[in-house]
């Protein structure tokens, strides 16, 4: 789940998350994220890790599947 | 419907002269300059600059998921908008009047974002742009902001014309209001241009001035034979706009009413000022308001310290007014607070109605050695007063030949 806690630090310290709502089941809109703002949460995942969500993984549902999400997109591209 | 009449019964301002526009006020008639000289950095190097910049914190009104989406000029605009509404009592928890409409006048949006986005960009290795970049950089982004942050549902247009930004969107709020499209109206304008690469474009086009001997606070200087250029400047103000019947209704006082607006085109030069042009939008502005000549006492000029405008604009007003320009005082108050852009008109327009409210016209400092061939009463150097006046104009000139003049009146009820 390295990419949890890169997303934790980064919606806390970029977006103004407050800390004790960030939990894996939280989902972005229950965080106050919009569409633009999930979209710029999903660039700078890519961006840190090199990774490309497709167009259907954007639909995640909650910070955890997103975190699962890249781990796994992670982990392909480092085979 | 029968013309309405305009009051104003609320500013609202985040200048470089700080917050309070009667401290603001207060600080322009006495002379009192914002500039100051900072380093720059650019490309490779360092300069000195002269600029007019704000100091303002935004964060208590603006949380920082909003803010990362704003730029520097929308977190101006929405501050300012605060302001006006607190101070015209149209501000209930925390939300504006919902049917109002916001005219804003905007040059350049969110330059310093486009340049920072860009600069990423463009880096080695190159990183993409943000989803917000196109959001962010959008001249409509400081109306925009103001709608959402205070739940207004009403019209929000923006002007973006260049130094008459401000002055047409007031002018049309104006007009909107005027003649029954809308009863409440904030009208200003928000800019915010000093970073590296919009500087770097106003250096190159060789109308900034130069330091004065005297100092970087002395080198701002309209209508002054040794003027050397425009100083830039920042900043977002906001004007509560409300119909007669809407003020009267719960009992609002009336800072001053907006009684003539003239707006035209040069169609002569993209960034050379027009006599007829300028002249034509001061005697429409005084048709629309239908008062004569001799009842104005009052021109706060667009005057920016270049060589060829103040001249033009001067020769304008002796145009305009005839014999009556003897009479008149014309002072540029960007001698203290520099040219602020999109914003100036409306800066400009807030200081004339403090002018009538009481009844103290500001000086035009540095003005120590007048040009000759500004042959005004351009108020140098030291404010005065003048119990008596009643109507004021506020000039506007842009780049591109754009010309507008609001006139003003002193609340009379």
């Amino acid at each position: 789940m390295k990419s949890y806690d890169f997303l934790v630090k980064l919606l806390v310290d970029e977006f103004g998350v407050n800390a004790g709502e960030l939990v894996p089941e939280a989902s972005p809109t229950g965080l106050g994220l919009d569409s633009l703002s999930t979209m710029e949460m999903v660039r700078e995942l890519e961006d840190e890790f090199g990774i490309k969500f497709s167009t259907e993984q954007v639909n995640f549902s909650t910070l955890g599947e997103a975190a699962a999400l890249a781990d796994e997109l992670i982990e392909a591209k480092e085979l | 419907m029968p013309p309405r009449r305009t009051f104003i019964t609320g500013i609202g301002v985040v200048s470089p002269h700080g917050e309070d526009l009667d401290e603001v006020f207060d600080r322009v008639f006495a002379g009192e300059s914002a500039i100051q000289k900072v380093q720059v950095e650019t490309a490779g190097s360092t300069k000195d600059m002269l600029l007019s910049s704000v100091d303002f914190d935004p964060d208590s009104l603006i949380p920082k998921l909003q803010g990362r989406y704003m730029a520097r000029a929308s977190k101006m605009a929405v501050v300012a908008a605060h302001h006006a509404l607190e101070g015209s009592g149209l501000l209930v928890s925390g939300a504006g009047p919902a049917e109002a409409g916001i005219y804003v006048g905007c040059g350049l949006g969110g330059s310093e974002e486009l340049q920072a986005h860009y600069e990423r960009y463009l880096a080695d290795p190159p990183r993409r742009l943000r989803a917000a970049t196109t959001p962010m950089i959008m001249a409509s982004g400081p109306a925009s902001h103001i709608s959402m942050q205070y739940g207004i549902i009403g019209p929000s247009v923006t002007y973006s014309i260049a130094c008459v930004s401000s002055a047409v969107a007031i002018g049309e709020a104006y007009r909107a209001i005027r003649h029954g499209y809308v009863d409440t109206v904030l009208a200003g304008g928000a800019e915010a241009q000093l970073n590296t690469g919009t500087l770097a474009g106003w250096r190159e086009l060789s109308v900034l001035a130069k330091e004065h001997a005297s100092g970087a606070q002395a080198s701002s200087r309209p209508f002054d034979a040794n003027r050397t250029g425009l100083v830039l400047g920042e900043g977002a103000v906001v004007l509560v706009l409300e119909s007669e019947s809407a003020a009267r209704a719960r009992d609002a006082e009336p800072l001053a009413e907006i009684v003539g607006y003239g707006v035209s085109s040069d169609a002569y030069n993209l960034t050379e000022p027009s006599l007829e042009g300028q002249a034509r939008a001061m005697r429409m502005a005084l048709q629309d308001a239908a008062v004569s000549d001799e009842r104005v006492g009052y021109i706060n000029a667009h005057a920016t310290g270049t060589l060829l405008g103040d001249r033009v604009e001067a020769q304008a007003i002796r145009n305009t007014f005839g014999s009556h320009a003897d009479k008149l005082a014309v002072s540029s108050t960007k001698s203290v607070h520099g040219h602020l852009i999109g914003a100036a008109s409306a800066l400009e327009a807030a200081l004339t109605v403090r002018t009538l409210q009481t009844g103290r016209i500001a000086p035009t400092a540095n003005l120590t050695d007048p040009d000759p061939e500004c042959d005004l009463d351009c108020v140098p150097l030291v404010g005065r007063e003048s119990p008596d006046l009643e109507y004021a104009l506020s000039n506007s000139f842009a780049f591109g030949g754009s010309n507008a003049t609001l006139v003003l009146r002193k609340a009379s009820g």
